[in-house]
């Protein structure tokens, strides 16, 4: 049996809603292409369907009612919220958090702080991904490259705008360079991005007499905008807190020296960064690193941080509610020494004490997320696939078994 | 049944200041005293005063922009948290002051989402959201058409796609003067899209909104705020709309003339004679109060201005197919001259103009600081001795370049309730609620009457909501969930490719998912009728 069917695309943070899978028992196929969902839609013939409890296949019951026991005998438990997240489900990840006087973040909010702090020093100007194809007439990435780390991106709103017509600079991307697709964009990749921001804002600002060309190429191209963008990728920046500060400071320069309206638009990872801080701010008033007490929530990435309650071993339950595509060796191995719930709707990439396969918003569950510029977007689920419970209806169900 | 007993009655509509009575009530509203009532809960009001429910006509309470401030200041978090709490912090500190329904001042419709989701976090309290239409692309392309049933029809699916209540209109335009990097300062100049002007393009969407029947006519943020010498400017566009119906928020920021050296003065007197000439039409006046604030206007001109001449952070973001927001952390101080200006400004305009059902108190939180401030700015509009105490710490420009000092005006109790009952009720079209008449919904707040006028506004003794208690000695007793109310307005499908058309050329989501239709939202509202 084959199915056509349009889709929102759940695999990365453009939630793409112009994308028509076909799918059989054979292979899969996309219009228009999209490697990212290409590997995503291919990847749900395995997706798993059994809850387990250390390792072993449980029934839904017992499952629901390990995890309440492991809840019951938690101290402190951290609720983290991952990759994924509909609003809903985060929301009611946030409220038994609430309910159990837990610690809750994401694995996104050092950088997340990272632009907080950015924010509250120097403000920012930014705009919605639709506004690419309006004002901007410049484009600079920084750290990444859309081409390949976001295609539909490149294909939607970068290759082919006639507005931008090539005027695109790239510093350091790290990945191969599309140049044939765009002859003469600069592409900057000798340094690291903060040594060559400082270095190009200081010949911005003349305090380089005689720029190496690509430099001064790259400085011309930014003055000679009306308007501009730069696009960089909060997880690649190596140096977050200095990298966003340097890149502010590019984009107020060029504001005021060129009178031209330059934004900033930050790329979260996954495709539910942004939807589990704003629930969680809706909630508690903060994006991240919130700890419930019973006087209320409290904010503090020093101490409520998930980073930071892993190293001190103050947390003594981790609660995983979404999908972890961030956990990277040193997530697994911060992760290791502490029994975890996980409720996603991959496989748990670290060892759970209790996994719950969860659905999926536009596969197998309907769900409202934010797009990397805040649009929500309503995913409905695929045909043909059965669906597994929604994060939020178990979360209800563990709640409900843990008690007043 | 409830009943309260013995309290001194306020009813500005049905002429009612004062008098000792009973209020009954059965359900969800406010009935005629039974001959022989069966069980009922009595209520001893004796020497409470009993108002309806107040309204707030114009606040930012919910929605993306307030989303992002909280980010944006979440690492000064002091005096923030106090001035923008989370949404279901914001409906319990508006009930606890005894307002019973609350309207959120500007949603765009790309957001509406997040609005509605924030709107619902606020247990019993009514509330509602003005749809942004003044940059919105089918809008402009309707007017640019010169089409006025297509444009009739855009605001009738705008307001049904965002489930709005009323539509608002700020700095219309500049959106579009914006992206086209010119400035937007006159009625006249061009907003670089053809020859499409500010006035036209008012005048054309205020024309439109009034052939919808809707509840509340067209709410207009005007241009020039807060730029001195302001005034005149303003009572243009009041001019400009040729005797249309409308509400003007928060103009406070228009009343403004200028000193030899440009410098803002009160222009007050000027703004009051004018608006006292145009009876179809109602304003709230956006007071300032001395303390944190935050700027969040779709007016990226203002928010642009202040972050250039005051050289503070801000965040700036345009919308795909509509215009976009600022915001911008301030503080008003007391020795500073301009707010003192302004503080002064606002409370003479309110002194000045006689007739408080057309005239609003409001803060337009958080821009002019906190709603928590209203008891504090009705003593100043009650007692004439506290605001000369007042004007006697701060800095003495607002004595010397405003009107403020010699007014002796004091305003009396059914004055104060007519202002934020009766008055946003009716300028609201909300027909069933500003009064205690039999058969109006049984919106009630209660206060202990005493000498000091800031603690009594401050703590109300008993609030109701739909003929339930949710409020009593300052705690929250009950959850009962409210409504958020919505008009519907009809159109005609066969708009629906046009839309779609010109969605296609600016937003990039799908056209069915702009805005709420798709989400169980819709099917929530409560909607009042167009008529």
């Amino acid at each position: 049996m084959t199915l056509t069917q349009a889709v929102s695309c759940p695999f990365c943070a453009c939630l793409c809603q112009d994308l028509h899978v076909q799918l059989d028992e054979e292979a899969v196929s996309l219009t228009p292409p999209c490697e990212k969902a290409l590997a995503g839609f291919a990847g749900l013939a395995t997706l798993p369907r059994h809850p387990e409890i250390r390792g072993s296949q449980a029934t839904y019951a017992q499952v629901i009612a390990a995890a309440a026991e492991r809840l019951r005998r938690s101290r402190m438990p951290l609720v983290l919220l991952g990759d994924g997240l509909t609003a809903a489900a985060a929301q009611q990840a946030i409220h038994m958090a609430r309910r159990l006087h837990a610690c809750v973040d994401t694995p996104f909010s050092a950088s997340e702080e990272a632009l907080l702090h950015l924010w509250s020093e120097q403000g920012s100007q930014w705009l919605t991904l639709g506004e690419i194809h309006q004002s901007p007439d410049t484009l600079l990435f920084i750290g990444m490259h859309p081409a390949t780390d976001y295609p539909r991106l490149w294909s939607r709103f970068i290759a082919g705008n006639a507005k931008i017509r090539g005027r695109l600079a790239a510093i350091n991307s790290r990945l191969p360079y599309p140049k044939a697709q765009t002859p003469g964009t600069l592409h900057l990749e000798e340094q690291d991005e903060l040594g060559l921001l400082t270095t190009l804002l200081a010949a911005l600002k003349g305090k380089v007499p005689a720029p190496p060309e690509d430099i001064h190429n790259l400085a011309q191209l930014c003055l000679a905008a009306g308007s501009g963008l730069v696009l960089f990728d909060l997880a690649r920046l190596a140096w977050p807190r200095p990298t966003l500060a340097a890149i502010q400071r590019l984009a107020e320069f060029l504001n005021k020296r060129a009178e031209a309206h330059w934004y900033t638009l930050p790329f979260t990872p996954g495709s539910g960064a942004l939807t589990a801080m704003n629930a969680l701010t809706t909630v508690s008033g903060f994006p991240a690193s919130v700890r419930f007490t019973t006087n209320g929530p409290e904010y503090s990435p020093a101490e409520w941080s998930a980073e930071t309650l892993l190293q001190s071993g103050e947390a003594d339950l981790v609660v995983i509610v979404g999908g972890a595509p961030w956990l990277s060796p040193p997530w697994q191995e911060a992760l290791r020494p502490y029994p975890a719930l996980v409720l996603a709707s991959q496989p748990p990439a670290t060892s759970a004490e209790v996994y719950l396969p969860v659905s999926m918003a536009g596969i197998d569950s309907a769900g409202t997320l934010l797009r990397l510029d805040g649009i929500p977007i309503s995913l409905s689920p695929l045909e043909l696939f059965q669906s597994r419970p929604a994060a939020e209806s178990v979360l209800q169900d563990i709640l409900r078994e843990v008690g007043p | 049944m409830i009943v309260l007993r013995h309290g001194k009655i306020y009813d500005p509509v049905n002429g009612i200041a004062g008098e000792e009575g009973d209020l009954w009530m059965e359900g969800t509203r406010i009935c005629p005293a039974p001959a022989h009532p069966d069980s009922y809960t009595e209520i001893d009001a004796r020497g409470w005063i009993v108002a309806p429910g107040a309204i707030e006509p114009h606040a930012h309470v919910a929605g993306a922009p307030l989303m992002w401030a909280r980010r944006l200041l979440a690492e000064a978090f002091g005096p923030t948290v106090r001035l923008l709490p989370t949404p279901a912090e914001i409906g319990q500190a508006y009930l606890k002051l005894g307002f019973t329904t609350v309207f959120d001042a500007a949603t765009s419709p790309l957001y509406a989402w997040q609005t509605h989701t924030d709107l619902e976090q606020m247990g019993p309290l009514d509330r509602g959201l003005f749809t942004l239409i003044g940059d919105q692309a089918c809008v402009l392309e309707a007017v640019t058409r010169n089409d006025p049933a297509l444009l009739g029809d855009t605001l009738s699916w705008l307001l049904e796609v965002s489930g709005g209540y009323a539509l608002k209109l700020v700095n219309p335009g500049i959106g579009s003067a914006w992206r086209s990097g010119n400035a937007l300062n006159a009625l006249d100049a061009p907003l670089g899209k053809g020859d499409l002007t500010q006035r036209r393009l008012l005048l054309a969407l205020a024309a439109a909104a009034n052939g919808l029947h809707l509840p509340h006519p067209i709410h207009i943020h005007a241009g020039n705020l807060g730029i001195p010498n302001n005034w005149q400017n303003f009572c243009d566009t009041v001019q400009a709309l040729e005797g249309l119906p409308a509400h003007f928020c928060h103009i406070q920021y228009y009343s403004y003339g200028a000193d030899e050296s440009g410098r803002p003065i009160s222009a007050a007197r000027q703004v009051a004679d004018c608006i006292a000439q145009t009876p179809g039409l109602t304003f709230d006046v956006g007071q300032v109060f001395f303390g944190p604030a935050l700027v969040v206007t779709a007016d990226l001109q203002v928010v642009r201005w202040l972050q250039q001449t005051g050289k503070s952070k801000w965040m700036c973001q345009l919308f795909e197919g509509e215009g976009g927001v600022g915001i911008l952390p301030l503080s008003y101080q007391t020795n500073d001259p301009i707010n003192a200006i302004q503080w002064a400004t606002g409370l003479e305009l309110l002194l000045r103009f006689p007739d408080p059902s057309r005239l609003f108190l409001t803060v337009d939180y958080p821009n002019g600081g906190s709603f928590l401030a209203y008891p504090r700015i009705i003593s100043w509009l009650m007692e004439r001795e506290a605001r000369q105490r007042m004007l006697a710490e701060i800095h003495p420009a607002a004595g010397q370049w405003s009107g403020l000092a010699s007014l002796e005006r004091e305003y009396r109790l059914d004055e104060i309730i007519a202002m934020s009952s009766s008055g946003p009720a009716r300028a609201l079209g909300l027909k069933d609620r500003g009064s205690l008449a039999p058969g109006m919904l049984a919106d009630v707040r209660c206060y202990r009457l005493q000498a000091n006028t800031e603690e009594m506004f401050a703590h109300p003794a008993l609030v109701i909501k739909n003929g339930q208690v949710v409020v009593e000695e300052g705690e929250i007793v009950s959850e009962a969930p409210g409504r958020t109310l919505a008009v519907r307005p009809e159109w005609d499908v066969e708009r629906q490719p046009f839309f779609d058309q010109v969605l296609a050329r600016f937003v990039t989501i799908d056209p069915h998912q702009y805005s709420i239709g798709y989400t169980k939202i819709a099917e929530r509202l409560g909607i009042i009728p167009c008529t």
